[in-house]
């Protein structure tokens, strides 16, 4: 039997907390049936890849959709005036 | 008006050479001064710190940095506090700094704050040594926070912090966390001290934008939520040119 989801989401967390290749606290982890999704922003594409590298090993068998984005940093387009 | 330029959440890594830079050069056309709201590493690794310095050697604005829990993580938060100061970087815990901007004198106090949550479901400093050092870690931080804005005498001033002190911002993240993101305790100091403004990072999946049941601006400027490298606030000065 496969372990519960409960436990796999916060066991995928840990992971993405500590293994210093990816060190991100912010990552959401959701399973549904067979599937391990995950969403949340990282800063390269690089370190996306991190992401199911470190991920795809605790899975036992479920299918990992990686929908991480790469946050973007674009120039600065505005001001904000506070009184 | 004073143009104060804002980004927490940077998370340079020893991969971020060269990334930054090209967005942070040009800064001093945009804005009078800098702040980071902490997170300025990935690890808290001193090697990172380093590459951010480089990364904003002479970019021309003074730049006033708290560091936020990530730089914490390798328990060498005096070396990175050390890397960046020596760099030129002012970093703040429980105290302040000033800078003047065309006559009008800018005071900033920043302090990393902690969690316990907020006002009506608040950890409270009770029980297990563990819980009463959270709450005191946190309560202790918002009241040298306090004292550090009260002691300002400045034109604009200026609460810099990594945790939020509203909830207001942290809309879109699970609530289950929020303990984890904030502590009203802050917004109590910054309320009790006044200010015009506080910004935070931290919050990844908040929002930008709240304010202090006092009354203060508050604006979450972690980069996942700004998407921009630094969003720019336009601040009542004494005289100046305008926020164009």
């Amino acid at each position: 039997m496969s372990e519960p989801a409960a436990y796999l989401v916060e066991r995928v967390r840990e992971a993405l907390a500590h293994d210093s290749r990816v060190s991100e606290l912010g990552i959401s982890v959701t399973v549904t049936g067979d599937s391990v999704m995950l969403t949340g922003d990282v800063a390269t594409p690089e370190r996306k890849s991190a992401v199911a590298e470190v991920v795809e090993p605790l899975l036992e068998g479920r299918t990992l959709h990686n929908a991480v984005t790469v946050a973007t940093m674009t120039e600065v387009d505005a001001k904000e005036e506070l009184a | 008006m004073i143009r104060v330029a804002a980004v927490g959440d940077v998370h340079a890594g020893l991969d971020s050479g060269g990334c930054l830079r090209p967005h942070f050069e040009h800064v001093s056309e945009r804005a009078d001064v800098l702040l980071l709201a902490g997170d300025l590493t990935r690890h808290g690794d001193p090697a990172e710190a380093a590459v951010l310095v480089d990364e904003l050697r002479d970019i021309g604005v003074p730049t006033i940095a708290v560091l936020g829990n990530h730089d914490h993580h390798s328990d060498a938060a005096d070396r990175i506090t050390g890397l960046l100061m020596d760099s030129g970087i002012c970093v703040l815990e429980g105290d302040s700094t000033v800078v003047q901007v065309n006559g009008t004198t800018v005071g900033v106090a920043g302090s990393k704050g902690f969690g316990g949550g907020f006002a009506g479901a608040c950890a409270t400093d009770f029980g297990e040594p563990e819980m009463k050092a959270f709450i005191r870690h946190s309560r202790g931080l918002a009241d040298r926070l306090g004292s550090a804005l009260g002691q300002l005498h400045t034109d604009v001033r200026i609460a810099l912090l990594h945790y939020s002190p509203v909830e207001d911002t942290l809309r879109g993240e699970r609530l289950e966390i929020y303990p984890f993101l904030g502590s009203y305790l802050l917004a109590e100091a910054i309320d009790r001290a006044g200010a015009d403004l506080a910004v935070h990072g931290h919050a990844h999946g908040g929002v930008e934008k709240g304010m202090t049941p006092g009354g203060v601006h508050v604006r979450n400027v972690a980069q996942p939520v700004i998407k921009h490298a630094y969003h720019v606030y336009c601040l009542g000065g004494l005289d100046g040119p305008a926020c164009d």
